[in-house]
Parts: C-alpha cells; sequence; structure tokens
C-alpha cells in the first residue's frame, strides 16, 4: 500500500496543476483582466468546441487520414532505407549525413512548395507527414540495428545461420524498442505536420479550418482546434504505447519481473 | 576414439600472432578443459574449432571429416546465456534446429522432450527476462545440446554465476552429461571447477599461445566431491597454478 501512494500522486499532480492552471485562466478572463477578444475564457472555448464539435470531427478526419497515410508510408520507407543502409555500408556512409540534414529543412519552408507542386489535394499534406515521420524511424531502426550484440550474432552464425536467418532473429526484434521510440516522436509530429501543410491551401482539414476561424477572429474556435490537435496527438501517441505493448509481450514480462524484485 | 581433432593450428589477427602449433584432441563422451590466463588465445581457438574463424595455418576434424571455417558443425556456448529476449524458452532452445530447417512443430517436440531432463519443466512458455541466471544458463545448454549432440565447446559456462548457483549448476551439469554423453570442450578460468568436471585439462600459455601441458585427471574411483576433498586434487592444482604463474 505504501508503495502504490507516490504513484497515484504522481499521476494526479500534473492532472491537478493542469486543472488549477485553467481555473486561473478562467478567474482571470471573468475579472476583465485579459480583454475577451485577445484571450478568451475556458468556458468560451468549451462552448464554441461543443458548438462547432460536427465541423471539427468532419476536418480532423481528414486530417487524421493524412496523417496516418502519412505515418505509413514513412514507416515503410523508413523499413526500407533503413534495411539497406544496414545492409550495405557504403549507403550508410554516402546517404546518413544527407537523411541528417534533410531535417534541419524547416517543414514550414517546404510545405508551401510542397502545394505548389502538388497541388491542394491530399498530396502535399500527406508528403509531409512522409518526410517528418521518416526520419525519426529510420534513425530509430538503424541505431537499434546497431545495438545488435556481436556475440549474440557470432552464436547465431556458429549455428549455420545466413545473414537474413541473423538479421531476422537478432537484428530485426532487437530494434523493436528503438523504433517504437523513433514512432512515437512520428506520431507526435504527424497530426500538427499535417496541420502546417493544410494552412497553406485546401478544402478540409483541422488545419483549413484554423485559417477560416483566424480571418474571422473566433479566437474561441482558434483554441477550441488547437485543444483538439493536442487531444489527438497524445491519444496517437497512447496509441503507439499500445502498440508496442501488444507487438512486445516480452518487454511487460521484463517488467514485471523488476517490479517483484524490487 | 577422436570426435574433435586439432592439428597444428595458427591464428593471426591483425597481423599479431595469438595462437600456433595448437594440437587438440577430444574423444567421445570426455569433458575436457582449457584453462590459461586471459588473452593467451582461448577464445580465439574456440572460434576457430567452431568454424566462426579460419586458421591461418592447420585443421579441425570432426570423426575424421575436414570442417576447417566451416560452421553449423560444432555447437559453442558462451559465458552469457545470449537467449533471445523476444523468444519463449521454447523457441530459444528450437532456434538452432529451425536454422537448420527442421519443421517448427517437430523442432519442437523434440525440444519439449528434454525439457523435464534438463530441469526446465515449466519454463517453456516464459521468456528468458523471467529466469534466473542459473536457469537461463541451462536453457543455453540445452540450445547447445539440440544444436549438435556430438561436440559441444563451451566458453566459460558458468562463470557468470553466483558461488552457490555455480555449484548447483556443476552438480546438475554432470548428472545431464552422464546421461547424455555430450563430447565438450571447456574454458575455463576456475582451476577448481575444471578438476572437478574433467576427464583432462589443457594448460595454455604463452605469447602466441599454445597448449603446453596436458593433464589426465584419475579419480580412481573416487567421487567428484571426495576428488575435491583429496590430496591428489591439491597436488594437481598446484601444479596447474605453478605453470600459469
Amino acid at each position: 500500500m505504501k508503495r502504490r501512494l507516490p504513484s497515484i500522486i504522481s499521476r494526479l499532480l500534473p492532472l491537478g496543476v493542469f486543472i488549477l492552471l485553467i481555473l486561473l485562466w478562467e478567474v482571470l478572463c471573468d475579472a476583465g483582466v485579459v480583454p475577451a477578444y485577445m484571450l478568451p475564457s475556458p468556458r468560451s472555448v468549451w462552448e464554441a468546441f461543443k458548438g462547432d464539435f460536427p465541423l471539427l470531427c468532419e476536418h480532423g478526419k481528414v486530417t487524421l487520414q493524412e496523417a496516418f497515410y502519412g505515418m505509413f508510408i514513412g514507416v515503410a520507407l523508413a523499413f526500407a532505407v533503413a534495411i539497406l543502409m544496414d545492409a550495405f555500408p557504403l549507403l550508410y556512409e554516402g546517404f546518413y549525413p544527407i537523411i541528417v540534414v534533410t531535417q534541419t529543412i524547416p517543414t514550414i519552408a517546404i510545405a508551401p512548395l510542397l502545394v505548389l507542386w502538388m497541388g491542394y489535394d491530399m498530396a502535399p499534406k500527406v508528403t509531409l507527414v512522409v518526410i517528418t515521420s521518416f526520419f525519426p524511424i529510420t534513425v530509430g531502426l538503424l541505431e537499434g540495428f546497431k545495438a545488435a550484440d556481436p556475440d549474440m550474432m557470432n552464436l547465431l552464425r556458429s549455428m549455420g545461420a545466413n545473414k537474413l536467418q541473423i538479421f531476422w532473429h537478432v537484428k530485426l526484434f532487437g530494434a523493436g524498442a528503438s523504433f517504437f521510440s523513433g514512432l512515437k516522436i512520428s506520431a507526435a509530429y504527424a497530426v500538427v505536420s499535417a496541420v502546417i501543410s493544410e494552412w497553406l491551401g485546401g478544402f478540409l482539414g483541422l488545419g483549413v479550418y484554423m485559417v477560416r476561424v483566424k480571418k474571422s477572429y473566433s479566437f474561441d474556435k482558434m483554441f477550441a482546434v488547437i485543444f483538439l490537435i493536442c487531444i489527438i496527438s497524445l491519444l496517437l501517441m497512447k496509441a503507439v504505447d499500445g502498440l508496442q505493448k501488444l507487438c512486445m509481450p516480452w518487454e511487460r514480462q521484463k517488467e514485471r519481473r523488476m517490479r517483484d524484485k524490487s | 576414439m577422436a570426435v574433435l581433432e586439432a592439428q597444428d593450428i595458427a591464428q593471426t589477427f591483425d597481423g599479431e600472432m595469438i595462437i600456433e602449433h595448437v594440437n587438440l584432441t577430444l574423444n567421445e563422451g570426455e569433458i575436457v578443459c582449457l584453462v590459461g590466463s586471459s588473452g593467451v588465445g582461448k577464445s580465439t581457438l574456440f572460434h576457430v574449432l567452431s568454424g566462426l574463424e579460419r586458421p591461418d595455418v592447420g585443421r579441425v576434424l570432426l570423426d575424421g571429416e575436414e570442417i576447417t571455417g566451416k560452421p553449423g558443425r560444432v555447437s559453442y556456448m558462451l559465458q552469457k546465456d545470449l537467449l533471445l529476449p523476444h523468444r519463449t524458452i521454447l523457441s530459444n532452445v528450437c532456434l538452432p534446429l529451425w536454422i537448420r530447417g527442421e519443421k517448427k512443430s517437430q523442432a519442437r517436440a523434440k525440444a519439449l522432450s528434454l525439457f523435464e531432463e534438463f530441469g526446465l519443466a515449466g519454463t517453456e512458455k516464459k521468456y528468458p527476462a523471467q529466469l534466473s541466471g542459473g536457469m537461463r544458463q541451462r536453457a543455453a545448454l540445452l540450445r547447445t545440446y539440440l544444436f549438435s549432440d556430438r561436440v559441444a565447446l563451451l566458453d566459460e559456462p558458468f562463470s557468470a554465476l553466483d558461488a552457490i548457483t555455480k555449484g548447483q549448476m556443476h552438480t546438475w551439469y554432470m548428472q545431464v552429461m552422464d546421461k547424455y554423453r555430450l563430447s565438450t570442450v571447456f574454458v575455463s578460468h576456475d582451476i577448481d571447477e575444471a578438476l572437478k568436471l574433467s576427464n583432462r585439462i589443457y594448460v595454455m600459455t604463452g605469447k602466441p599461445g599454445t597448449i603446453t601441458e596436458e593433464i589426465v585427471i584419475d579419480r580412481k574411483g573416487m567421487t567428484r566431491e571426495e576428488y575435491c576433498l583429496n590430496s591428489e586434487f591439491l597436488l594437481k592444482k598446484r601444479h596447474i597454478l605453478d605453470i600459469l604463474s
């Protein structure tokens, strides 16, 4: 019982702080310290959220679709590139620095170009998500492959295993944890990237909605959509966590054993 | 009859001669121990014997057939258990059979029939992280046995274990060995362990390393435990310590 308590506190504490901050915000707005046209009160944000909920859902669906397609393609591409780079060290030497450099290009800068090249449909949005999600996953996979225990590989080699068998049994599964931490970062950025590219042109999506409400100075709706994006991103990250637990049951057993020991 | 034979092995690494003129024989059902200070080239020799490395000079024979530089014939177990963390114990021990291309169900049946005997009953569906160090080492030995029931190379198999577990493992290991007669070469830093478990001891010294002495252990009908308390044991131990120092 004694041991449980701190974990509950540590879980409730951030929630408590969050609620406190919202309350403070509400009080400040109600007291008129901050003018309502500059910063809407939490209550009016909630009203806006409720009022526009069907519309938000419609736009959110499109944004989510773009994020999913982008991440799916990003993961597939990352696997292909990471496997090739691991198999051929020359490719690694040649391309890894370039891949790193591509990550320093600000997404906001390439988004308009993508719109110019690909038009106002889904393509530029999905492409931007691919570009942002590809990198953390590729790096995660490559680090995971590199971390494979050389003794383990020697053992399999001594059993007469070929390269493919060693890759499958040792490297691929060994890279699971670092793959998922890469995927988690990608999930966090995927929705935001989709929204950014929607700003620059499109017909549907949370970014499009955002630009419209900004133009009509509906700050309450602006905040409502920002919160929605936060919530979607958090849920996506949680989903990745769940997926990891599902795909890597042995990790859970390890945790359980550690807890039993302590 | 010699099961495994190494003839005049020499191996260099980065231009430096690590071992040379190494001759070693392992007879059917025998347990032979290789002792020597660290850096003398025991692991290099094991890499050659297991076929992971092709020696610059010399040949390795298994049942008279040349297997120099051919992995997959002689099983090899390291100090670390090296069980795949994402596989259950059953899948882990089946691994060498799968790699050899045996059917999954067939491999499983073969492995399962040995779990009881190896003291692993009940661990089939567990992951390595759920087992103690001693149990993991048992699983690694079962995997080694399934890989080859002819010859096993064990590189300090018990050295990562604590003293009590080590003693238990020795007893268990000898029970398994008495039943399955797996011809074994094992490396040890522990001279007591070498004298307790083996039929013969090769002492490796020098730079480049080579086998400088062969000691035959004759227990004269004593049990292993009795032998460990006998004066003969201490004389042999003193002798090996003298060579190594």
